[in-house]
C-alpha cells in the first residue's frame, strides 16, 4: 500500500470503491449468467430439433408402416376377396392421411425432406388410384378377379410401394443425419455451458477474494490503524497520523485525527505555556524589589526555557542605558559588559526592535555554559526585550542548550510582556516607597534643620534684643550726659571763680604731697627690698638645702654601710661611731628637709595638688604607721572619727599626711606615758564647712607664756628640750605654713605637765585660689587669728612663660578682633573677659603689655590697672586703656601709657600695640636645626625667618649633639634620617644626655606606624614633608616658641609620690592606639615605679604577651582600629596561660552596656577615660 | 488634661525609661525634634500610645535597637555637600599629609555614606594607608548598615554627580559594583575603618584625631549637649587638626569658638588653635 502515492483507486471515496469492486463482480456474474442462458437456449433448441427429428422419424416410420399396411390389407383382400381384408386398407388410407399431414408440418422447414415427402405422397396417391382402386375393382367382379390376382402376383403396384419405402428410408436417413448433427451441437453447447459455469464460479471467487482483500487493504487496515491511534491521541501523545494525503474518507478521517492531534497538542502547549507563565508570574508577584525581581525573573525564565545561563538588564531611564542587574548560571566575572546603550549590541538591538532575537548558531568563543563537570557552547542565544505598554523595562539574554521550541517561544513572548508590566509596577512601587522613605527622612532632617535654624533665629533675636536694649541705654545715658554737661558747664564757671583762690592753697599742698610721695616711694622701696631680701633668703635656703642633700645622701649611704659592718672589719667602737655618724646624718637630713619645706612654704614655692582624700583612709594609714612606735613607747594610740565628720576632703593628701605626721611625731616625742589620740570632727571655718583634726597627747605640755611662739621657726618650748628631745623645732612652723597653704588654720591648747592638743581646721574643699596665696600667715593661736597685714594677695611666684600681650575686654567679639590684630603681628596673646581673670592671668603669665577695657563685669578696669601697678611683677608692664568713656586723664594718673576711645579702628589698635611695646616684646629664641641636607636646612631657615628666633644649624647628628651639650636651646628641629646616626639614634642619645627642649621632627619621607610610635617618645610634633608641610612646620615651631600649651603634650606630671611598695617593679602592658594616652600613662606609671610596656594595637599586644613572660597586668584600650579591645581581651583569655592575667579595660564609653561588655569579654575591671590616675593606681593595686 | 500635656508626660517617661533601662540619654536633645522622632517611632511600630513604647522598651530585649534606629535620622549621601568634600580634598588633605598617621573620627556616620566618601578621597589622595577612620554612631542599626556599604542603585547617579562636583579624579563607579539594583562599595575601602558604637551624649574621648567630621548631628542637640560634643571634639583634636561640621552648624555660639579658626566662610571646616589660644 503506497502511502506516498495514492493510486487512483485509493483516492476514490469508499462508496465508489465498494461500487467498483462489487460492480465488477456483478458484471462478471451477469455476463456469465447471460452466457449460460444463451447456452441453455441453444441446448433447448438443439433438444427440440432432436425431438423434432425423432418425431419426424417416428412419423416417417408410421407413414411407411401405414403404406405397407395398406398394401398388405389390399393384398389380403385381393387374394381372399374377403371384404374384411379391405378394412385395414381403409384404415391405412386414413391413417396415412393423418400421418402424412402431421409429417408435412414437421418437414415443411426442410425442403429436401419435404420434396421427399411430397414424392411419397405423390407415389402413394398414384398407387391408390392406379393400383389399389383397379385391383379392388377387379377383385369385386370375380371375373376380373383373376386379372387383380395376376396384377398382384405380377407386382404391378409393388414398385411404387418400394419407392415409397425407399423414399421413407431416405428420409429417415436424412433425419438420422440431422439428428447426429443436432446432438453434436447440443453436446457442444453442453460443454460450453459447463465451462461457462466453471469459469463463472472461478471469476466469482476471484473477484470476491480480491474485493475482500482490496477493501481490507484500503479501508480495514487504515481504519484499524487510525483506531489504534485514538487512545494515544487521547493521552495527548504526539503521534504521526498516516493517510493524510489520501483523499478518501480515510484521508478525511486521518486529517480529522491530525487536526484533533494538532489541536490537542496545541491545547496542551497552550496549557503548558499558561501554566509556566503563571508560575513565573506567581514567583514574580512576591518580589518587592528590583533586585529580587530581576533575580527571580532570570532564574525562572532560565528554568522554564531550559536556558544554560541568563542575564537581565534593566533599563535605566535617567542614564538611558541598560544596566546589568541579575544573572543566572554564570560566573560573576564573566559579565563583561554591564551597560548597553540603545541599539548597542544584541541587547540594545533587541530593545530597539522590541522583539525576541534568537541568535543561532552561536559564534565560536561565545560564553560557555559551565557545570561542575564540563562546559558546552549554547545552541542559541535569545535576546528578549521586556516590553509593556510600548515601554521597555529591560532586556533578558538567555543562552539555550537547545534551540527554542514554539511553546517556549510562546511562553517567552507571553512572559516578557506580563513580567515587563509587573517589573514596571514593582520598580514603581519600590521607587515610591523609597521616595517616601527618603522624603520622610528628608522631612525629618529638614524639620530638624528648621528647628535648629529656628533656635538660631531665636538666639539671634534675643541677641538683637539685648543689643537694642543696650543701644537704648546708651542713648539714655547720652541724654543724661548732655544734661549734666550743661550743669557741669555752669558749675565750671562757678568753679573758675573759686579756683584762683584754691590755686594758692594747692601750691602748698602739692609740696606736701611731693614730700609724702617721696616718703612713700622710699617706704615702698624699702618694703620691696625687704621682700626681695626675704625672698632671696628663702630662695637661698631652698637652693642650699638642695645642694646639701646631695653630698649628705652619699654620706648617709656610706655611713650606713660602715655601721652595718658587713665586711666585719670594724671593731665595736668604730661601728658605734659609724652609727652615730649615720644618725647625725639622718638628723641633718631631716633638718635640711624641714628647712627646705619651710623655705618652700615661705618662698611660696610649695605647690598644692588638690584631690579627693578619704579621711578615714588617711587617718588609718597614720595609725598603722605610728602604732609600732606607740608599742615601743608603751603609749596608747587611738584614732577616732566623729560620725558627723566629713568622709572626704578635697585637699592635698600628701601635705595633709605630712602635717599630721609632724604633729604626731611631736606628740610622741613629748609624751612619756598616757595616750595619744588622733581625732576628726566636724568644724566650721567661718561659714565654710570644715573638719577639725586634732592630735591630743598627755605629754609635757607647753607653758602658757610660750604658747604663742611655738609656731615660729626654730622655737621649742625650751631650748633645752631641743637637746633632750632632738628634732629641728621646725615641725610646727611647717605645719602652720602648710595648713595655711591648704586654706586652714592651726590651733593649740596646752597645759604644762598635762598635755597639749594641736588642732588643724581644714575646709572640706580647699579653695583653689589658696594655691596662689602661699605665704604662711601667722598661725591663729587660740587667742585669735592675727589680722592679715596685706589686703592684696602677695604676688607670690613671679609670672612665667614668654611675655605675652594681655587683652582685657568683656565683649568677646571685640576681644577677638584685638587678639587677631595682635596675633597677626606675631604676638603672643592671652585674653581675659573679667577683671579677676585678668589679675589671675597677670600673676601667672609674664606680660609685655596690656590692652585694658574699663567697663568690666566684675571689678572696674581702673581697679585692675591699680592692682597691676601695685604688683611688683606687673608694675612695669605698659598698660593701654581702651574704653567707651573718656577719662584719659584718670588713665594717665594711674600710669596707663595711652588711652583709646571706642569705637576704635585698626590703625589705632596698631598704634596702641606699638605703645605697649609690641615692637620689642619677646626675646629672640634659639633653635637648633639638625639636618644633613644643606639645601633643606636653607629652606627651613628661610621658612622660619619670620619667627623671632636665631637658628643654629648642625649638619650631622654628632654635630647636633655637640651643640646640645654646649649650649641651651629653646627648640630642636630634627630630620629623623641622619646619615651618621640612623634609626633615631640621635634623639635617643640627645635625650639621654640632657633634658630635651621641645622637638619638632621634620621628615622627608612617610613614617611607618612603628617609627612614629618610637618618635612619639620624644615629641608629639611630627611633620611629614609635603605641599603643606612648611606651613605646619611653622605652626609647630611657633607653638613651642610661644610656649603654648600643646594639646598633644602629656598632662602635667603629678608630683612623684611615695610609690606603693606593692607596685614597684611590676610590669604593666599598656595597649592603646592613642599616643597621648600611652605616653602620659607610661610616664606617670613609670614614676610610680612600674615598668611599662607599650603596644599600639591588639596584635602587637598579643605579640608582646607572647614575647615576654614578665607582664603582670594589662591596661587595654577598647576602641582601637583593627582588632578592638574586646576582641583582644577575648583572644588573650582564650589562651590557657593568660586565664588569670589581670586585664583592666580602659574605655571612653560610659554607658552601662559598654562596661558590661568589657567584663563579658574577660576584663577584670574597667577604668573610664579620661583616666583618673589615682583610680587607676588603686585598680592596679587591687589587681596587680 | 490636654492631650499635648499627656503626650509630653508620656514622652518624658519614655525618655527616662530609655535612660534608666538602656543608658541612652536624650535629655539634652532639642525637645521639639525629639518629640517628633518619638511620635514618628510610635507611628512606625504602630504603637497605640507612647506609653506602650515605654513598656516594650522596658520588657522587650531587642526593642531598643529599633528605637534608637528610629530616633536617629540616618539621612545622608555620598559626597553630600560636594563643596565641603572639595574643600576637604583640596585644603585639608594636603595638611593631613604632614602627619605620620592620620586619625579621622566620623561621628554620627549614619549609613556610612560619608565614611566611604572620605575613604575614597583618602585613597585618591594617596593617604589611605596612613589613615584610620573611626566611624561612630550611637545607633547599632545604622552602624550595621554602614558596615555593609550597600546603597540603592538609583542613588548612584546623584552620588556620582556629587563626587564629580567634589573634585573626584576618577569615576565613582571605580569604587563600587552594581548588582541588582544596589551598589556595593569596594571592600578595600573598609580596610582602615573601625566601626564602633559611641554616644556623643555619654561617651568620652578615645583618641587623638587629625580630622573630625561630624555633620548634621549637632542640629539635633540642645545647646548644652552641643557644647559637650564640641568639647569632646576639641579635646580629641591635635593642635592644627580639623573639625568639619554640617553646613547648618557652627561654632559661633559656642564657648569653644576661641579654640578654633574657621577655614573659609563657605564651609563649616574649622582648625584647632593653629595660631594662638586666646583663652587660658
Ligand atoms: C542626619 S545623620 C548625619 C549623617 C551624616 N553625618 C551627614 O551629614 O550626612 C545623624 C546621625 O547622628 C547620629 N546620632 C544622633 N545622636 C547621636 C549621639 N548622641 N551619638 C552618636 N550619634 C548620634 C544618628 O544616629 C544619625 O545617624
Amino acid at each position: 500500500m503506497s502511502q506516498e502515492k495514492p493510486g487512483w483507486f485509493e483516492s476514490l471515496a469508499v462508496r465508489g470503491k465498494l461500487g467498483a469492486v462489487f460492480g465488477v463482480q456483478l458484471a462478471v456474474l451477469s455476463l456469465g449468467t447471460a452466457a449460460v442462458l444463451a447456452a441453455l437456449t441453444q441446448m433447448r433448441e438443439a433438444r427440440r430439433w432432436t425431438d423434432h427429428t425423432h418425431n419426424v422419424i417416428e412419423q416417417i416410420e408410421a407413414m411407411r408402416g401405414e403404406a405397407v399396411e395398406q398394401q398388405a390389407g389390399l393384398r389380403g383382400y385381393i387374394i381372399t376377396s374377403d371384404r374384411r381384408f379391405l378394412e385395414p386398407y381403409r384404415y391405412g388410407v386414413v391413417e396415412f392421411e393423418n400421418i402424412s399431414q402431421r409429417l408435412g408440418v414437421l418437414v415443411r422447414d426442410n425442403p429436401a425432406q419435404y420434396e421427399r415427402y411430397s414424392r411419397v405422397l405423390a407415389l402413394m396417391g398414384e398407387w391408390q388410384t392406379d393400383v389399389a382402386a383397379r385391383d379392388i375393382a377387379y377383385t369385386e367382379n370375380p371375373a376380373t378377379h383373376h386379372l387383380a390376382v395376376e396384377a398382384t402376383i405380377g407386382g404391378g403396384g409393388q414398385r411404387r410401394i418400394d419407392a415409397i419405402k425407399r423414399l421413407c428410408e431416405e428420409m429417415i436417413r436424412e433425419e438420422r443425419r440431422l439428428l447426429v448433427s443436432r446432438s453434436g451441437t447440443m453436446e457442444r453447447v453442453e460443454s460450453l455451458l459447463l465451462s461457462l459455469i466453471v469459469g463463472l464460479m472461478l471469476a466469482g471467487w476471484f473477484t470476491g477474494a480480491y474485493a475482500v482483500a482490496l477493501v481490507n487493504r484500503v479501508l480495514g487496515t487504515p481504519l484499524s490503524r487510525l483506531a489504534d491511534l485514538v487512545p494515544r491521541l487521547i493521552t495527548g501523545e504526539s503521534v504521526d497520523v498516516p493517510y493524510l494525503e489520501r483523499r478518501d474518507e480515510v484521508g478525511t478521517l486521518a486529517r480529522a485525527f491530525e487536526r484533533l492531534r494538532d489541536s490537542s497538542a496545541e491545547q496542551r502547549r497552550a496549557d503548558w505555556v499558561r501554566e509556566q507563565a503563571a508560575r513565573v508570574l506567581g514567583a514574580l508577584q512576591h518580589c518587592d524589589s528590583d533586585a529580587t525581581f530581576s533575580d527571580t525573573l532570570i532564574n525562572r525564565l532560565c528554568g522554564v526555557l531550559e536556558g544554560g545561563y541568563g542575564l537581565a538588564y534593566r533599563w535605566n531611564e535617567q542614564s538611558a542605558v541598560l544596566e546589568w542587574c541579575a544573572g543566572f548560571g554564570l560566573p560573576d566575572a564573566s559579565v563583561t559588559r554591564r551597560r548597553f546603550r540603545l541599539g548597542e549590541g544584541m541587547i540594545g538591538q533587541s530593545m530597539v526592535e522590541r522583539r525576541i532575537i534568537e541568535m543561532m548558531p552561536v559564534p565560536a568563543g561565545y560564553l560557555q555554559i559551565v557545570s561542575g563537570l564540563g562546559a558546552a557552547a549554547p545552541a542559541s542565544v535569545l535576546f528578549a526585550p521586556l516590553t509593556a505598554r510600548g515601554e521597555t523595562v529591560g532586556v533578558v539574554e538567555i543562552g539555550m542548550l537547545k534551540p527554542m521550541t514554539t511553546a517556549q517561544r510562546e511562553l517567552l513572548e507571553q512572559v516578557i510582556v506580563t513580567s515587563a508590566l509587573a517589573w514596571h509596577s514593582v520598580s514603581r512601587s519600590v521607587r515610591t516607597s523609597e521616595l517616601l522613605e527618603e522624603s520622610r527622612g528628608m522631612t525629618d532632617e529638614l524639620q530638624s534643620q528648621q528647628e535648629s535654624l529656628r533656635a538660631q533665629g531665636e538666639e539671634l533675636r534675643s541677641a538683637n534684643e539685648a543689643l537694642r536694649g543696650r543701644g537704648e541705654q546708651l542713648e539714655e545715658q547720652g541724654r543724661r550726659l548732655r544734661a549734666s554737661e550743661e550743669e557741669l558747664r555752669a558749675q565750671a564757671e562757678e568753679l573758675l571763680i573759686t579756683n584762683s583762690a584754691l590755686e594758692e592753697k594747692t601750691g602748698a599742698l602739692r609740696m606736701r604731697q611731693d614730700e609724702l610721695e617721696a616718703a612713700r616711694i622710699d617706704l615702698e622701696r624699702k618694703a620691696s627690698d625687704l621682700e626681695q631680701a626675704s625672698h632671696y633668703k628663702s630662695e637661698f635656703l631652698a637652693n642650699m638645702s638642695h645642694e646639701l642633700r646631695t653630698p649628705l645622701n652619699s654620706m648617709l649611704i656610706l655611713s650606713k654601710m660602715l655601721a652595718d659592718n658587713s665586711d666585719g672589719n670594724l671593731d665595736a667602737e668604730q661601728v658605734e661611731s659609724a652609727r652615730i655618724m649615720h644618725d647625725s646624718g639622718r638628723s641633718l637630713l631631716s633638718l635640711i628637709n624641714d628647712i627646705l619645706d619651710l623655705s618652700k612654704v615661705e618662698a611660696g614655692k610649695m605647690g598644692v595638688a588638690l584631690e579627693t582624700v578619704n579621711v578615714s583612709t588617711s587617718l588609718n594609714a597614720l595609725l598603722q604607721r605610728f602604732r609600732p612606735l606607740a608599742g615601743e613607747r608603751g603609749l596608747k594610740f587611738t584614732v577616732r572619727i566623729e560620725p558627723d565628720a566629713t568622709r572626704e576632703l578635697e585637699t592635698d593628701g600628701a601635705r595633709l599626711a605630712q602635717i599630721l605626721s609632724n604633729l604626731l611625731s611631736n606628740a610622741f616625742k613629748f609624751t612619756h606615758e598616757g595616750e595619744i589620740e588622733l581625732l576628726a570632727e566636724k568644724a566650721q571655718l567661718g561659714a565654710v564647712p570644715a573638719v577639725a583634726l586634732s592630735v591630743r597627747d598627755t605629754g609635757i605640755g607647753i607653758p602658757a607664756g610660750k604658747l604663742d611662739r611655738v609656731f615660729q621657726a626654730f622655737e621649742q618650748a625650751d631650748s633645752s628640750t631641743s637637746r633632750r628631745y632632738g628634732g629641728t623645732g621646725l615641725g610646727l612652723s611647717i605645719v602652720s605654713g602648710m595648713t595655711t597653704l591648704l586654706g586652714g588654720q592651726v590651733k593649740v591648747r596646752s597645759e604644762e605637765g598635762k598635755g597639749s592638743t594641736f588642732t588643724i581646721v581644714l575646709p572640706e574643699r580647699s579653695p583653689q585660689s589658696q594655691t596662689a596665696t602661699t605665704t604662711a600667715g601667722p598661725p591663729g593661736v587660740d587667742t585669735g587669728a592675727a589680722p592679715s597685714l596685706i589686703a592684696e594677695p602677695e604676688p607670690g611666684e613671679p609670672p612665667t612663660g614668654t611675655p605675652a600681650l594681655l587683652i582685657v575686654e568683656d565683649d568677646r567679639a571685640f576681644a577677638k578682633v584685638l587678639a587677631d590684630i595682635a596675633t597677626r603681628r606675631g604676638l603672643d596673646v592671652v585674653t581675659a573677659h573679667t577683671g579677676r581673670d585678668a589679675l589671675a592671668l597677670a600673676r601667672k603669665r609674664k606680660l609685655f603689655g596690656v590692652l585694658l577695657d574699663i567697663g568690666l563685669p566684675d571689678i572696674s578696669g581702673w581697679e585692675v590697672l591699680e592692682r597691676l601697678k601695685a604688683n611688683p611683677f606687673t608694675a612695669g608692664v605698659p598698660v593701654h586703656v581702651v574704653s567707651g568713656g573718656d577719662d584719659s586723664d584718670r588713665g594717665k594718673e594711674l600710669g596707663a601709657v595711652g588711652f583709646l576711645r571706642k569705637p576704635v579702628d585698626r590703625e589705632a589698635v596698631v598704634q596702641a600695640l606699638e605703645r605697649v611695646g609690641a615692637g620689642n616684646a619677646p626675646r629672640r629664641r634659639r633653635l637648633l636645626l639638625v639636618d644633613h641636607d644643606p639645601a633643606s636646612r636653607a629652606d627651613i631657615v628661610a621658612l622660619l625667618s619670620a619667627e623671632n628666633a636665631s637658628i643654629v644649624e648642625a649638619g650631622s647628628a654628632a654635630d647636633g649633639l655637640a651643640h646640645l651639650q654646649a649650649e641651651n636651646f629653646d627648640g630642636l628641629i630634627v630630620d629623623p634620617d641622619l646619615a651618621d646616626m640612623p634609626n633615631f639614634e640621635f634623639l635617643a642619645q640627645a635625650s639621654d644626655r640632657a633634658t630635651l627642649p621641645p622637638v619638632v621632627i621634620y621628615s622627608r619621607r612617610e613614617l611607618t606606624p612603628d617609627e612614629s610610635l618610637r618618635l612619639r617618645e620624644y615629641t608629639g610634633s611630627i611633620v611629614i614633608h609635603g605641599a603643606r608641610s612648611p606651613e605646619r612646620l611653622i605652626d609647630e615651631v611657633h607653638l613651642f616658641l610661644h610656649a603654648i600649651e600643646r594639646p598633644g603634650k602629656p598632662p602635667a606630671a603629678p608630683e612623684p609620690r611615695t610609690p606603693g611598695a606593692d607596685l614597684t617593679g611590676k610590669t604593666v602592658l599598656v595597649v592603646d592606639d592613642d599616643m597621648r594616652n600611652v605616653f602620659a600613662l607610661s610616664k606617670t606609671l613609670r614614676m610610680r615605679g612600674l615598668n611599662v610596656v607599650m603596644a599600639q594595637d591588639g596584635h602587637k599586644a598579643l605579640a608582646q604577651l607572647e614575647a615576654r613572660s614578665d607582664i603582670d597586668i594589662v591596661l587595654m584600650d577598647i576602641m582601637m582600629p583593627g582588632m578592638d579591645g574586646y576582641e583582644t581581651i577575648r583572644r588573650i583569655r582564650s589562651a590557657a596561660q593568660w586565664q588569670r592575667l589581670p586585664i583592666i579595660a580602659v574605655t571612653a564609653k560610659a554607658m552601662k552596656g559598654d562596661r558590661e561588655k568589657c567584663i563579658e569579654a574577660g576584663a577584670n575591671d574597667y577604668c573610664a577615660k579620661p583616666i583618673d590616675i589615682d583610680q587607676l593606681v588603686s585598680l592596679l593595686r587591687v589587681w596587680a | 488634661m490636654h492631650t499635648s500635656d499627656r503626650h509630653d508626660i508620656e514622652i518624658d517617661l519614655f525618655r527616662r525609661a530609655l535612660m534608666l533601662r538602656h543608658g541612652y540619654d536624650f535629655t539634652g536633645y532639642a525637645p521639639a525634634s525629639f518629640k517628633r522622632r518619638v511620635l514618628a517611632l510610635q507611628a512606625a511600630v504602630q504603637a497605640p500610645t507612647v506609653s506602650r513604647l515605654t513598656e516594650r522598651l522596658l520588657h522587650e530585649d531587642g526593642f531598643v535597637r529599633t528605637v534608637i534606629g528610629r530616633l536617629s535620622v540616618p539621612v545622608s549621601e555620598m559626597f553630600r555637600d560636594p563643596s565641603v568634600f572639595r574643600a576637604l580634598r583640596e585644603d585639608v588633605m594636603p595638611v593631613l599629609a604632614t602627619w605620620p598617621q592620620i586619625n579621622i573620627w566620623q561621628a554620627g556616620c549614619a549609613h556610612g555614606e560619608e565614611v566611604y566618601s572620605l575613604a575614597i578621597v583618602l585613597r585618591e589622595c594617596g593617604l589611605y594607608e596612613r589613615a584610620h577612620i573611626f566611624a561612630t554612631d550611637f545607633s547599632e542599626e545604622a552602624l550595621a548598615r554602614a558596615e555593609e556599604g550597600i546603597y540603592p542603585l538609583h542613588e548612584a547617579r546623584a552620588y556620582s554627580d556629587n563626587y564629580l562636583r567634589a573634585g573626584g579624579t576618577g569615576s565613582l563607579s571605580d569604587w563600587y559594583v552594581a548588582r541588582y539594583n544596589r551598589i556595593k562599595l569596594d571592600e578595600s575601602l573598609r580596610k582602615r575603618v573601625t566601626f564602633a558604637r559611641h554616644n556623643l551624649v555619654s561617651d568620652g574621648v578615645f583618641g587623638e584625631m587629625q580630622l573630625i567630621v561630624c555633620r548634621n548631628v549637632l542640629i539635633y542637640f540642645g545647646d548644652d549637649l552641643q557644647e559637650r560634643a564640641l568639647g569632646l571634639f576639641r579635646d580629641s583634636l591635635v593642635h592644627g587638626g580639623f573639625l568639619c561640621l554640617g553646613n547648618r552648624e557652627s561654632l559661633a555660639y559656642s564657648a569653644m569658638a576661641d579654640d578654633f579658626e574657621r577655614l573659609s566662610e563657605e564651609t563649616a571646616i574649622y582648625r584647632r588653635g593653629i595660631r594662638a589660644r586666646r583663652t587660658i
